[in-house]
């Protein structure tokens, strides 16, 4: 029945309603119907659905005991025009409790998270997704290359990396940030996706502090530092996906890759 | 002054590939990689780039340096076949909700002149939701019938794309807009 019940897990509407059977199709669906989280800031007229703004799903999945279930969550802030950011103030003692409740966490997606609002305690907020943790995406952090590193070496079973950072941003290593070293080097081994990503620094600090790069797999579009990665990984890759659009394929020039005021 | 005596061999297909198309190759240059099987690119991006994509392409395969043949993996999502909206960033009315059969058929052509640059196995991948899966399937057999390719590609189904909902996006374009990938 599980083998069936695991066909049908992108088919909501057949889940709820197997689930609504009887006690041991209950238990058979459960997992699936409360494996992925997501809070969306999103307006509703700017298509984020209603009543999913931080902190409210969390908190009912929270009250309903099933936040050791999810397997994915993911934090989606409104972007473009109006960025609002995701920062330490976000996760206060209520919220915080709500959050450590994840305890089989895999995948873990955050946009505009402000890393240095978090130091120097943020292992006090993240420490408890280390066991677990595979995958990380995170949409325009903001932090020095060492902060953000800091951040991914929380997770020392972290396979897969996924970023998006659209607009190069100067930020300026400090004294404390030199003396920040990783906690852990994550393997690493599984996929890499970078989207409109401009901080080549980034790649150069993780090759230097991770002892190199090893993903298997990556998805490469709107990179600037595309020949960085490939050789970095040319021991490794196995798999590569391209965008026939990419400007980096047909003369992109260098432009447009500072961020707008 | 020195002269080299040697003769300056004509260059092949691949070289004169690669001279042309040196900023390309700046970027997508596989040739140290040394375990690559598959290459990866989106249908999407395909149709939206147009005549550029072959060139892409045959730039990105002139510079595998393993005789190896590679699969090239074309892969379809739900908003490929119509039908309902998935996308997050369009309305209704947008192309991205209705690529034409005769796109996707014309986006395979160019497959048919890639084979001289380097060995490959094409492969259509259906990466949609599984209400979609069937109609996509006979979707794909067909186009690969009217493409007249000269070798027969792989049609399989298979979740490629790092997502779970159907209205999550990749990066790709939709008409003349950017899909801007979510964090996750």
């Amino acid at each position: 029945m599980e083998i069936i019940i695991s066909h049908l897990v992108f088919d909501k509407p057949s889940l709820l309603a197997c689930s609504m059977t009887c006690h041991s199709w209950y238990i058979a669906t459960v997992s699936h119907l409360h494996h992925s989280l997501t809070t969306d800031d999103k307006p509703p007229y700017f298509g984020g659905p209603k009543g999913n703004s931080w902190p409210g799903p969390l908190q009912k999945s929270y009250e309903l005991g099933l936040l050791p279930l999810v397997k994915r969550f993911r934090i989606r802030l409104q972007g473009s025009d109006h960025p609002t950011t995701f920062a330490s103030d976000r996760l206060d003692k209520r919220t915080l409790r709500y959050f450590s409740a994840l305890t089989n966490l895999q995948e873990l997606g955050i946009d505009y998270l402000q890393i240095p609002n978090f130091m120097p305690n943020i292992q006090q907020c993240f420490g408890h997704l280390a066991p677990t943790l595979r995958l990380l995406a995170l949409g325009e952090p903001s932090g020095s290359c060492r902060q953000i590193l800091y951040f991914i070496s929380l997770f020392p079973n972290l396979q897969d990396l996924k970023l998006h950072y659209p607009y190069r941003k100067v930020v300026q290593e400090s004294v404390a940030d030199a003396a920040l070293v990783p906690l852990s080097i994550p393997p690493l081994r599984g996929r890499l996706i970078l989207t409109y990503f401009t901080r080549e620094d980034l790649v150069k600090d993780m090759i230097t502090l991770f002892g190199g790069l090893r993903f298997r797999y990556m998805d490469l579009f709107r990179v600037k530092c595309t020949r960085l990665l490939l050789d970095a990984c040319a021991e490794t890759l196995e798999t590569l996906k391209v965008y026939a659009t990419d400007p980096y394929g047909e003369g992109f020039t260098e432009e447009k890759e500072t961020e707008p005021n | 002054m020195v002269r080299d005596s040697r003769k300056k061999k004509k260059p092949n297909q691949t070289e004169r590939f690669a001279e042309g198309n040196r900023v390309s190759l700046n970027h997508f240059n596989l040739s140290r990689i040394k375990h690559l099987r598959t290459l990866e690119i989106t249908a999407e991006s395909i149709v939206a780039a147009k005549s550029t994509a072959a060139d892409f392409l045959k730039t990105v395969l002139s510079s595998v340096a393993s005789p190896i043949p590679i699969n090239i993996v074309i892969i379809y999502r739900d908003r490929d076949f119509g039908g309902i909206p998935r996308c997050n960033f369009c309305g209704p009315e947008s192309s991205c909700f209705s690529r034409s059969p005769m796109l996707m058929v014309l986006g395979l052509g160019m497959f048919r002149e890639i084979h001289d640059v380097h060995d490959f196995r094409l492969v259509l991948c259906a990466d949609v939701s599984d209400s979609e899966m069937a109609h996509s399937m006979e979707v794909l057999e067909v186009i690969a019938k009217v493409a007249q390719l000269p070798h027969e590609p792989l049609i399989i189904s298979e979740g490629r794309t790092l997502c779970t909902r159907s209205i999550d996006c990749n990066v790709g374009w939709s008409g003349n807009r950017p899909i801007v990938a979510s964090a996750l």
